[in-house]
């Protein structure tokens, strides 16, 4: 559906997007991520045909963005960072001046008006002007036109920004069930969402494509591994978090321990564990029998957010983790 | 077409839903009340002046009046011109509304009309307040309309090339104020650049003179609608020159045939011309001493500058 090959964007000192290359089928929903400022929304732009490109092409639907733009805006909906609304207007009018623009007229487009209202639940705010709205009004005002004409491609820019968690929630699974008929790609920084609504990840960093696989993979491909949370406490009120550590390390499976808190009377402990061990059992079993008690253990949710670190080279900027002990089972 | 229409219908309803367009036609109704006013106190001083001496003195109430009164309308122009389209194309920028036209399956150019036009509507609204104006002449008396309409016809064509040049200077900025600022810069240049051609008949000062607003309104006001169509081919240009520079050149092939166009037009405006011509003035009142109506004098003078010479 969406092709790019070397897709290069250089400003006059700055290369904001550097040799990008991938496929997207039909049908999909791409999570597209980055750090602030790797390129992300200019790849966007370049999509949408609002920046040509310096060098390298990209066809959404088989059209060239800068052969045959008209075609490319005809079968695309974009949702820029900041909705494109006019203050002045309600937000009945807005949606069906937007819906003439991209060609619909008559009876369709009073009912793609219905639809979208619907769809976005903005139907109560449809006889309000668009400046007067509150900020989830305005990006779910943003979302409705940007599916008004039922566009094959979708680019939605941070669709989720300034939204409260409620209407996240809402605007995820909105997104998630126009996946199907619609391709969809979405730019994000929280990584949850991918997790949670993509099927395949673009990481992009300085302008450069660090990765581009389904989310499962690259979960898999970076670690073979689970982290399991652990609260340990002192029977008589005192606590040696060395010895603790130490005996925790003995546990076959265990890969890796994160000193993560340390209070004079309990320790909490990241531990990295390899998966499909049944290494939680050993872990409690060796803690109580040590003489300490287990106050909590749970599975950290595997994320994201250390593959993201990982890859876009971030995670030496990250304040140090004290107390990194390697597992004597590795 | 229909695109065109449609950014003409958003810019139009954004006018007038803003305070815009009703502070601008206030603020030109009342400029052009006081002008026509101080304009029609004068020309009623004179007159009586005239009679009280018992000269013959050659009075034309079109000339007097609705000459002078259009030839203020330029000036107000120039104030009212980068107020009109400073935010043309400066606030969707802003606003990042310019994203959604842009990505929108619209052609540049069609954007570009739509929001020109609209300027030219907006300004045809204010125009329309001396409408009012002259109409009062036509109440009390019979001046002759052709002139008039040739002198309209100028100012239509003189705000849609500085129009022009407004929503250029609008796309090329987010600012309002910068793109208000540019417009007004360059449009008075425009207005004054014919100046060094009265002194100086080098190329440049003939080109410059040549540019100048000023000189091509002199012969409209005087109900002379362009010799061999020369003025208003260089309207047209403007408009052609400013709106496809905002983002596509000149279509030099479209300026050809548009020549061809205006040639045609300006054939027929010849016959009205000559007929012009003939509306001198002639000043051969009695001596009458006595304070006349006002509706007395101007009729007096209409009928006058109907009389061939």
């Amino acid at each position: 559906m969406i092709t790019v090959k070397e897709l290069t964007k250089r400003y006059a000192r700055n290369t904001a997007v550097d040799h990008i290359s991938f496929e997207i089928e039909k049908g999909q929903i791409v999570g597209f991520l980055g750090p602030n400022g790797a390129g992300k929304t200019t790849t966007m732009r370049m999509l949408t045909c609002f920046l040509p490109p310096t060098a390298g092409t990209a066809t959404v639907a088989g059209f060239d963005v800068l052969e045959e733009p008209m075609e490319v805006k005809k079968r695309i909906g974009y949702l820029p960072e900041a909705p494109p609304l006019y203050p002045e207007m309600l937000t009945g009018e807005y949606l069906s001046f937007v819906g003439s623009l991209k060609g619909l007229r008559g009876a369709e487009l009073k009912q793609r008006v219905d639809y979208v209202s619907e769809r976005c639940a903005i139907a109560d705010v449809r006889n309000k002007q668009l400046g007067k709205l509150s900020k989830g009004y305005r990006q779910r005002v943003g979302l409705a036109q940007a599916i008004i004409h039922n566009p094959e491609v979708l680019i939605l820019d941070e669709p989720t920004s300034g939204l409260d968690p409620k209407q996240i929630n809402e605007t995820r699974d909105l997104i998630k069930s126009l996946a199907g008929d619609h391709t969809i790609i979405l730019s994000t920084h929280i990584l949850s969402e991918v997790e949670q609504i993509c099927q395949q990840v673009i990481i992009i960093s300085k302008g450069k494509l660090v990765a581009t696989d389904t989310v499962d993979n690259l979960q898999n491909r970076s670690r073979g591994a689970e982290s399991v949370l652990l609260e340990v406490a002192g029977r008589n009120g005192q606590i040696d978090t060395a010895v603790v550590q130490a005996r925790i390390a003995k546990v076959a499976g265990v890969n890796r321990i994160v000193l993560k808190d340390k209070q004079p009377t309990y320790s909490r402990f990241e531990v990295e564990t390899q998966k499909d061990h049944f290494v939680r059992g050993d872990l409690a079993r060796a803690i109580v029998e040590g003489g300490w008690d287990l106050n909590e253990m749970r599975a950290s949710a595997v994320s994201l957010e250390e593959i993201f670190l990982q890859l876009t080279g971030t995670q030496e900027a990250a304040p140090k983790v004290e107390g990194v002990v390697t597992g004597a089972g590795k | 077409m229909r695109n065109v229409w449609l950014i003409w219908r958003k810019e139009m309803r954004s006018y007038f839903v803003s305070p815009v367009a009703y502070v601008l036609i206030v603020v030109c109704a009342l400029f052009f009340g006081f002008f026509f006013w101080s304009l029609l106190q004068a020309y009623l001083q004179f007159s009586m002046e005239a009679q009280m001496r018992g000269e013959a003195f050659p009075m034309n109430m079109p000339e007097e009046i609705a000459r002078r009164l259009f030839g203020n309308v330029p000036v107000t122009g120039l104030f009212i011109v980068p107020l009109i389209t400073m935010r043309l194309f400066a606030e969707e920028k802003r606003n990042g509304t310019i994203e959604l036209l842009t990505t929108s399956p619209i052609r540049d150019g069609e954007v570009i009309l739509g929001k020109w036009l609209a300027s030219l509507t907006m300004y045809c609204c204010l125009l329309f307040l001396t409408v009012i104006n002259i109409g009062f002449l036509f109440i009390y008396s019979h001046p002759d309309w052709k002139p008039l309409l040739v002198a309209y016809l100028g100012l239509f064509l003189q705000a849609a090339g500085l129009l022009a040049i407004g929503t250029f200077m609008s796309s090329l900025t987010k600012n309002q104020i910068i793109a208000g600022a540019l417009t007004f810069c360059v449009c008075l240049l425009i207005f004054v650049c014919g100046w060094v051609g009265e002194y100086n008949s080098e190329t440049w000062a003939r080109v410059s003179a040549y540019i100048s607003v000023s000189t091509h309104m002199e012969s409209f006001m005087k109900g002379d609608a362009g010799l061999e169509g020369r003025h208003l081919l260089r309207h047209v240009d403007f408009r052609r020159t400013f709106s496809h520079g905002a983002l596509d050149g000149i279509a030099a092939v479209e300026v050809v045939s548009e020549y061809r166009v205006v040639e045609g037009a300006a054939n027929k405006i010849r016959g009205v011309r000559h007929a012009l011509y003939r509306c001198g003035a002639g000043g051969r009142d009695g001596c009458q001493c006595s304070r006349q109506p006002l509706r007395q004098v101007l009729r007096r003078h209409s009928q006058q500058t109907l009389q061939p010479l």
